[in-house]
C-alpha cells in the first residue's frame, strides 16, 4: 500500500514536470503575434499582410483547396508543403522594414503574396 | 502549368542528379557494377512514395511542425552518410584491395535518401492533378522536359568531372561531397529556424542582387553547395562547422589509411 502511494506520488510529480515542460514553451510563445492566411482557389487570402519590424510572427496558413500547395519565399527563406484541406504553421521574422514576396510553388501564376514589414 | 512543372521537376531532379554524378565520378577508378545504382534508385522511389503518402500524418506531428522536423532529420542523416562515404572513398582509393560492398551500400543509401526527399515533393505536386485529365498531360510533358534537362546537366557534370585525371576528379568529388553535406546542414538549420526550434536572426549578408536564389546559377549553387542569398549567422556557423568536421574526417582517415598502407608494404 505504501509503495503504491509513493508510486502515485512519483507519477503525479512526473505529470507536473511534464506539464511544466510542455507549457513553458507555449507560454513563452504566447507573445508571438499570429497571422492567419487562407489558400482558396490557388489564391492567398489576404495576399498582403503587414507585420511589425523586428518581431517574430507566427503564420498560420489554412489550405482550403483539395490540392497540396508549397508555401515558398526566397526573401523570407521559407518553404513548406501544405497538404490539401490542412493547416500549417510557419514562423517568420524578426525582419527589417520592407516587402517580402511569397508564392505557392505549385500554382505560382495565381498564388502570390507579400509580407509588408513596417 | 507546363512551365511550372518544368521548374519544379528540374529543381528537385537537379540535386539528386548532381549527387549521382559526383558519386559516379568519385568511383571512376574502381571497376564497379552499377547494380547499386538500380537498387538505390528504386528504393529511393519507394521511399518517396511512402513519404508523399504519409506526409499529411507526418506534418501533424510535433504540433504541426512534423514537416520541418522530418526533413531536418533526413538532411542531418544524409550528412552523416556523406561523412561515412568520404572516409570510405579515401580508404578504397588508398587501398584498392579492400572490400567495396560497404562503399556501395553507403553510396546507395545517400542516393536513395536524396531521391526520397526530392521525389516526394514531385509526387505531392503530381497528386494535385490526379483528377484533372487535361492538366495532367501538360504537367507530365513539363515534368519530362524538366527531368530531361536535370539529368542532362547531371550527365554534363559527370563528363566534366571525368575529364580530369583520376586523382584530381576524386579530390573534386570529395570537395563537392563536403559542400553538399554542409548545404544539407544549413538547410536543416533553416527548417529548424522556420519551426522556431532554433532562434531566428537577421541575415548575415544579402547577395540576392548578385546571384538571386531563383535564377539558374542560384539553383545550381543551391544544389551543389546549399547556396542561400540571405543566410542567418546560425546557418553560416553550422555550415562552416560541418565543413570543418568533414575536413577533420578527410585528414584523419587519409592519415590512418596512408600509414597502414605504408606499413603493409
Amino acid at each position: 500500500m505504501q509503495t503504491l502511494k509513493i508510486q502515485c506520488y512519483l507519477c503525479r510529480q512526473r505529470v507536473i514536470y511534464m506539464l511544466f515542460f510542455v507549457l513553458l514553451p507555449t507560454l513563452a510563445k504566447a507573445g508571438t503575434p499570429l497571422v492567419d492566411i487562407s489558400i482558396e482557389q490557388h489564391l492567398f487570402i489576404p495576399s498582403e499582410i503587414t507585420i511589425p519590424a523586428n518581431t517574430k510572427v507566427k503564420l498560420r496558413i489554412h489550405n482550403r483547396d483539395a490540392t497540396p500547395e508549397e508555401f515558398e519565399s526566397w526573401e523570407l527563406n521559407r518553404e513548406k508543403v501544405i497538404m490539401g484541406n490542412s493547416t500549417a504553421i510557419i514562423f517568420i521574422g524578426p525582419l527589417l522594414p520592407g516587402a517580402y514576396p511569397f508564392f505557392g510553388e505549385f500554382n505560382p501564376k495565381t498564388a502570390q503574396g507579400k509580407v509588408i514589414v513596417e | 502549368m507546363l512551365l511550372t512543372s518544368v521548374i519544379i521537376v528540374l529543381r528537385e531532379i537537379l540535386e539528386a542528379a548532381l549527387l549521382i554524378s559526383t558519386l559516379l565520378a568519385a568511383t571512376r577508378f574502381i571497376c564497379i557494377s552499377h547494380n547499386w545504382l538500380r537498387i538505390s534508385i528504386s528504393s529511393g522511389i519507394a521511399g518517396a512514395l511512402l513519404l508523399a503518402w504519409q506526409l499529411r500524418w507526418i506534418s501533424n506531428l510535433y504540433g504541426g511542425l512534423g514537416y520541418e522536423m522530418s526533413n531536418a532529420l533526413l538532411q542531418a542523416f544524409i550528412y552523416v552518410v556523406i561523412l561515412v562515404l568520404i572516409a570510405m572513398l579515401i580508404k578504397v582509393y588508398l587501398r584498392t584491395a579492400t572490400r567495396k560492398k560497404p562503399l556501395f551500400f553507403f553510396m546507395g543509401l545517400a542516393l536513395s535518401l536524396s531521391i526520397t526527399r526530392e521525389g516526394s515533393e514531385i509526387l505531392i505536386y503530381f497528386s494535385g492533378f490526379m483528377h484533372t485529365k487535361e492538366a495532367l498531360s501538360s504537367v507530365m510533358i513539363g515534368s519530362i522536359i524538366g527531368a530531361g534537362v536535370g539529368f542532362s546537366i547531371g550527365a554534363l557534370f559527370y563528363f566534366l568531372l571525368s575529364a580530369f585525371d583520376q586523382s584530381i576528379s576524386l579530390k573534386i568529388a570529395l570537395a563537392l561531397l563536403v559542400l553538399v553535406g554542409a548545404g544539407m546542414c544549413s538547410q536543416a538549420t533553416m527548417l529548424l529556424i522556420q519551426a522556431d526550434v532554433l532562434p531566428s536572426q537577421r541575415p548575415l549578408w544579402n547577395t540576392s542582387s548578385w546571384i538571386p536564389e531563383s535564377s539558374l546559377p542560384g539553383q545550381l549553387l543551391y544544389a551543389l553547395m546549399g547556396y542561400e542569398a540571405t543566410p542567418s549567422p546560425l546557418q553560416v556557423g553550422i555550415y562552416v562547422a560541418s565543413v570543418l568536421v568533414s575536413f577533420v574526417v578527410i585528414v584523419v582517415f587519409h592519415h590512418l589509411y596512408s600509414r597502414s598502407t605504408n606499413s603493409n608494404e
